[in-house]
């Protein structure tokens, strides 16, 4: 109880606004540089104008493609509404947009499931409900919000704990038989850069696949600890540089690096931030005022928002199976760069008729949604369904999927009954009952 | 401090309790320690070079014979290069498996055995002399076009000898299409002359190297017996009708009997003499699947598909009506096959087979 207090007193204690400020300037920048980025590569023509066919969330299947224009109009929102989030402009508003947006986005292709854009959804929600823009901003301008230069400390706390709980879950993911012991999946991944010039040849050792695995779990699930004390915090924050740069070379995670190296910024102190914005000029003035004293407590919704994100990842510890093999519990749960997985599907197809044929090509698909729907059971399932409305013709049928995985340098196993009817199965956001329950290790 | 000992304790605690399971074997260690080079020189010296100059004699063969039947259209000179044609579809069934380097470069799969034959445009190229094979998705040249005018002009064999004596056009279009792989199969043997040497040297596992591309070459190859000779023909993959005029040689009636060399030099190129085969390499990780070595279950599999294919009926356009649990049964079994072939063995040899490349992001 005590401690409870403790917590409390300190999570609801006034400090300063800067770091805040400086978090919404560079989220935002980069949310603006990724949108371009995505762009710019003809990103959203190959994923979300191109295909024909897209694969829902369970759950969210209500979630559907708004048309071309519509893709590009959601990007346009996206790109607008992140300057609004950098600027301060609008701001709560801004980064609704931007998260609603992103989130839709996101929503249409499950094939594209990125832990870090999940990661980028979460923290424009946090930072939107956070008075980032009560300085140096576009809304203290135009005098829609009254400048303020205290804070409760919740609101850059609640961000902290939730970045603190990615790393924690991405280590944790990597405690596993595989990762320690045969240092799986970076003894496949990294000999792929053995042409790296001076360094590379050491990446087709075994040592060095160990060397990573273990320097690299140890790093999630301690890199939290070292960047909250405040007398290992500068090394740590090297350490954090360093580790996402090399992460960032060597694979190709896109900005989760840059992501994270940013956030973590968020560790240093409230005061260092102010020193740090008064050193380039930009004074932050002693106004007083913070929020009125009903408020300094923080919302309710904020702490559910916390357990919520400390439970669900663990909930395949609820289900059977092992996770890396049913893929039931995986998402939305921090395992990132932890397996090497691949997979083959081929569909039986028996219709009224008494036709009885095979389905192993799939031309509306892209190369990349198949090699996704080859080893995540529920889009295969939604792919029968599919198969079901191009075939059936309101005649009764059924569809078997024969389906085997291959795991981090392991033998292939199969994923369910060649046998069985997957029509019979309804898709449910946590469990694919014809799934077996592969244990692995 | 104290928090420091506390968190590490609790993570090497979590690490002992979750990481201390039984060992088991169905787990490559992803040995980088096996020497790449003797085996790609194995492969190179001993399996392909070979298979490519088998070939290339064998089109040098039929276009002396091709040619012989051109200017005497006999019966005898129309039943040597039918031999001819056989010699070569059977010499061509080793060299299918290494869809790689040279032969990757100049087409050596389009220009050989692109079936089914577009009959309509091998007559009309036929007919208004037009020699010009250079478009890789075009039907109307390799083995299957020859087939066609030897055997599939007439249906009754008085009539195409018939045809092809009063023709000088269809003869001398066979002539052209031999002489095109056999012009295709030279280039190839050539550019391995400086090929070999970069062959043998890219020892590695990842993506692009020498193991990689030999590896998804016999994929591709196994592939297409499961798709193209088996598959489609008995209708298992085009919607459960029955397509045998797509089978490989339905002219000739030959499907079957090459199907049956295919799965023969598959069998040939696993091994590969013994010590230096893929077959050793696997043996080499000691890997056992469901309780059986799988460098064995693989070899076993390839032995059931080829009994299997051993009990066909010669005629596979008859046979996928008459014989259409048995193909549905090899169908399966070839596809087992695919499995321990395209997943298995990739993944205890712990090579990298980008199939397929992220279009944007991982993580």
């Amino acid at each position: 109880m005590q401690f409870y207090q403790h917590i409390a007193n300190r999570w609801k204690q006034l400090e300063s606004i800067a770091p805040l400020v400086t978090f919404r300037i560079l989220f935002g920048s980069l949310m603006f540089f990724t949108t371009c980025r995505f762009w710019w590569n003809g990103w959203i023509e190959r994923l979300y104008v191109n295909p024909e066919f897209f694969f829902h969330y369970p759950g969210f299947e209500w979630v559907t493609h708004p048309g071309d224009l519509g893709i590009y109009a959601l990007f346009a929102v996206m790109l607008v509404s992140s300057i609004g989030v950098t600027t301060g402009a609008f701001f709560r508003f801004s980064a609704f947009a931007f998260a609603t947006s992103f989130a839709y986005v996101e929503l249409i292709d499950s094939t594209h499931y990125l832990n870090h854009h999940y990661l980028v959804f979460l923290l424009a929600i946090l930072l939107g409900v956070s008075p980032a823009n009560r300085w140096f901003s576009l809304d203290v301008k135009m005098g829609r919000v009254a400048q303020q230069s205290q804070v409760p400390g919740y609101f850059r706390r609640v961000i902290l704990a939730q970045l603190c709980l990615v790393y924690f879950f991405a280590g944790l993911a990597k405690v596993n038989p595989d990762w320690l012991f045969r240092a799986m999946p970076l003894a496949i991944w990294l000999p792929e850069h053995a042409h790296w010039p001076i360094v590379g040849t050491a990446f087709n050792w075994k040592a060095t696949a160990f060397l990573f695995s273990w320097v690299g779990v140890l790093y999630d699930l301690t890199i939290p600890l070292w960047l909250t004390l405040k007398k290992t915090r500068p090394y740590a924050y090297l350490v954090v540089i360093v580790f996402h740069g090399m992460t960032g070379l060597l694979f190709n995670i896109g900005i989760f690096p840059i992501l994270m190296t940013l956030s973590t910024v968020l560790f240093f102190s409230p005061e260092s931030h102010r020193i740090a914005w008064n050193l380039i000029g930009v004074r932050l003035a002693k106004v007083s005022g913070g929020l009125g004293s009903n408020q300094t407590r923080p919302h309710p919704l904020l702490l559910a928002f916390l357990v919520f994100q400390l439970v669900f990842p663990l909930r395949h510890l609820a289900l059977p199976g092992n996770v890396i093999a049913t893929e039931e519990g995986y998402r939305w749960s921090w395992r990132v760069m932890l397996v090497e997985k691949s997979g083959l599907v081929s569909y039986q197809v028996k219709t009224s008729d008494n036709r009885d044929f095979v389905i192993d090509e799939f031309p509306e698909l892209t190369s990349f949604q198949v090699k996704q729907m080859a080893i995540q059971p529920d889009m295969m399932l939604q792919y029968a369904r599919h198969l079901e409305k191009l075939h059936a013709g309101n005649q009764p049928c059924e569809i078997m999927a024969r389906a085997n995985h291959v795991i981090n340098g392991r033998t292939s196993f199969e994923v369910a009954d060649p046998s069985m009817n997957l029509l019979q199965y309804k898709s449910t956001a946590f469990i694919q009952p014809w799934v077996y329950r592969n244990r692995l290790w | 401090m104290r928090w420091t000992s506390i968190c590490l304790t609790l993570w090497i605690a979590l690490a002992v309790a979750t990481g201390c399971g039984p060992d088991d074997n169905s787990a490559s260690s992803c040995l980088t320690d096996f020497q790449a080079e003797p085996i790609l020189m194995r492969y190179a010296d001993s399996i392909i070079l070979p298979a490519y100059t088998d070939l290339e004699e064998k089109s040098e063969n039929l276009v002396l014979v091709s040619s012989e039947f051109n200017s005497s259209p006999t019966k005898e000179n129309l039943e040597r290069l039918r031999t001819g044609l056989n010699q070569i579809r059977l010499s061509w069934q080793a060299a299918a498996f290494f869809r790689f380097g040279p032969a990757e470069t100049h087409a050596l799969e389009e220009g050989f055995n692109l079936f089914p034959v577009n009959k309509t445009q091998v007559r009309f190229s036929a007919q208004n002399k037009r020699y010009d094979f250079s478009n890789r998705e075009a039907y109307n040249k390799g083995l299957p076009a020859v087939e066609y005018l030897l055997f599939g002009l007439q249906k009754d064999s008085a009539a195409l000898m018939d045809t092809l004596q009063t023709n000088a056009s269809y003869r001398q279009y066979a002539v052209e299409v031999a002489k095109d792989m056999k012009k295709r199969v030279s280039t190839v043997l050539g550019g391995w002359e400086s090929y070999r040497a970069e062959f043998i040297s890219r020892t590695g596992t990842s993506a692009g190297e020498s193991l990689s591309l030999l590896v998804n070459a016999i994929n591709q190859q196994v592939e297409t017996v499961k798709r193209n000779k088996v598959g489609i023909p008995s209708g298992i993959l085009s919607l459960g009708i029955p397509n045998p005029m797509a089978s490989e040689a339905p002219y000739s009636r030959k499907s079957v009997e090459y199907l049956h060399a295919s799965l023969n030099q598959l069998e040939r190129v696993y091994e590969a003499g013994g010590k230096e085969g893929l077959k050793e390499v696997i043996a080499f990780t000691e890997t056992v699947r469901e309780g059986k070595a799988l460098e064995s279950s693989i070899q076993d599999q390839i032995a059931t598909c080829t009994q299997l294919v051993a009990l066909l009926q010669l005629d596979m356009v008859q046979g996928v009506n008459d014989e259409k649990a048995q193909y549905t049964e090899l169908f399966n079994e070839l596809n087992t096959l695919v499995v321990y072939l395209k997943s298995d063995m990739p993944s205890v040899l712990c090579i990298s087979i980008t199939y397929v490349d992220n279009p944007s992001d991982s993580d």
